[in-house]
């Protein structure tokens, strides 16, 4: 039997069968959990996210014109709640600063592997940066389906790429020996 | 050619996401090959992204579709969420009724203020008593 198409699923949940949306979200979860968890890290948030993309998803359907694919619309949403949960932190963090950089400074020293060190450079990246960064660096898609993800010039985003692989290069400058 | 540091690293870091002109192109390979220093640099740059284009495929955990559809059938047994859908499936028919009553009170009142637009229109004595309330109240 042939797969169903996302648009066909998107009829049938619009008709009221839930286990469609179920397809669906089961079909794109692994981007939106990419997107979501490099941008936020693997966090409880993370997944409280990620079910808010896709109910936020779900209420819009009826809206859901298919101009853009089904992908494009839940990363699109994924990018923005994730940009939302940093400026939340950001705030949080206004408050209760020392003591956690701190710890992250220690435990930063005391870990060895290299995939570990860049996870925690990748997350000292400003928002912007880090949007970015996920798309292409970590999601591999193209300058262009960034930019059209983001809605930012290519040129931003290319200047923008270039910003935060430096950032990851210099945060990573002990650890990257050739 | 005078470039500096910055604009070296620069091109480099460009290289890697956008098509260079045949002039920078090479320009970089030139500089790649007498500049050890950026020639590390572009090594780093390759490992850091070969390590971030190399992860596991991501879930959020066993059963997350599931919790998800949870959510939404909660969301559907909300009383909120009920009288929401039923405003929203009947808001063009009551939009469409409050116009029409409306366009009505503006077709038979006698003037286009705002009062006689929402039905309001001012009635004076001599109005109330041809319709006999006048009488009726003071009765």
């Amino acid at each position: 039997m042939a797969q169903e198409t996302d648009d066909q699923l998107i009829d049938q949940t619009i008709g009221g069968d839930l286990n469609a949306f179920k397809l669906l979200v089961q079909r794109h979860e692994s981007k939106v959990a990419g997107v979501v968890k490099s941008m936020v890290g693997a966090t409880e948030e993370a997944a409280d996210i990620g079910q808010e993309v896709f109910i936020r998803f779900y209420q819009s359907l009826s809206k859901f014109r298919g101009e853009a694919s089904v992908g494009t619309y839940l990363i699109r949403i994924a990018i923005n709640l994730s940009l939302n949960e940093l400026k939340k932190r950001k705030q949080r963090n206004l408050f209760f600063t020392s003591a956690e950089e701190g710890g992250h400074v220690a435990a930063s020293e005391n870990r060895q592997d290299l995939k570990e060190m860049i996870t925690i450079e990748f997350d000292k990246l400003d928002p912007e940066f880090k949007s970015v960064a996920t798309l292409r660096l970590v999601e591999g898609y193209s300058t262009e389906e960034t930019a059209q993800l983001l809605n930012i010039p290519l040129g931003t985003v290319l200047s923008r790429l270039a910003r935060a692989q430096k950032k990851l290069r210099i945060g990573l400058d002990k650890h990257l020996k050739f | 050619m005078g470039m500096d540091k910055n604009k070296k690293e620069e091109l480099l870091l460009h290289s890697f996401d956008a098509e260079l002109s045949t002039e920078e192109k090479a320009f970089l390979e030139k500089e790649l090959a007498a500049d050890w220093k950026l020639k590390q640099a572009q090594q780093a740059i390759v490992k850091i992204r070969e390590l971030l284009a190399a992860h596991q495929p991501e879930s959020f955990g066993a059963f997350f579709a599931e919790r998800v559809a949870n959510r939404i059938r909660s969301f559907h047994q909300n009383v909120e969420y009920q009288l929401f859908a039923f405003f929203k499936r009947y808001q063009g028919v009551a939009i469409g009724l409050v116009i029409a009553l409306l366009v009505i009170n503006v077709v038979f009142a006698d003037s286009f203020s705002l009062q006689s637009i929402l039905g309001l229109e001012n009635e004076t004595i001599n109005d109330l008593v041809q319709l006999d309330l006048y009488n009726g109240l003071i009765k």
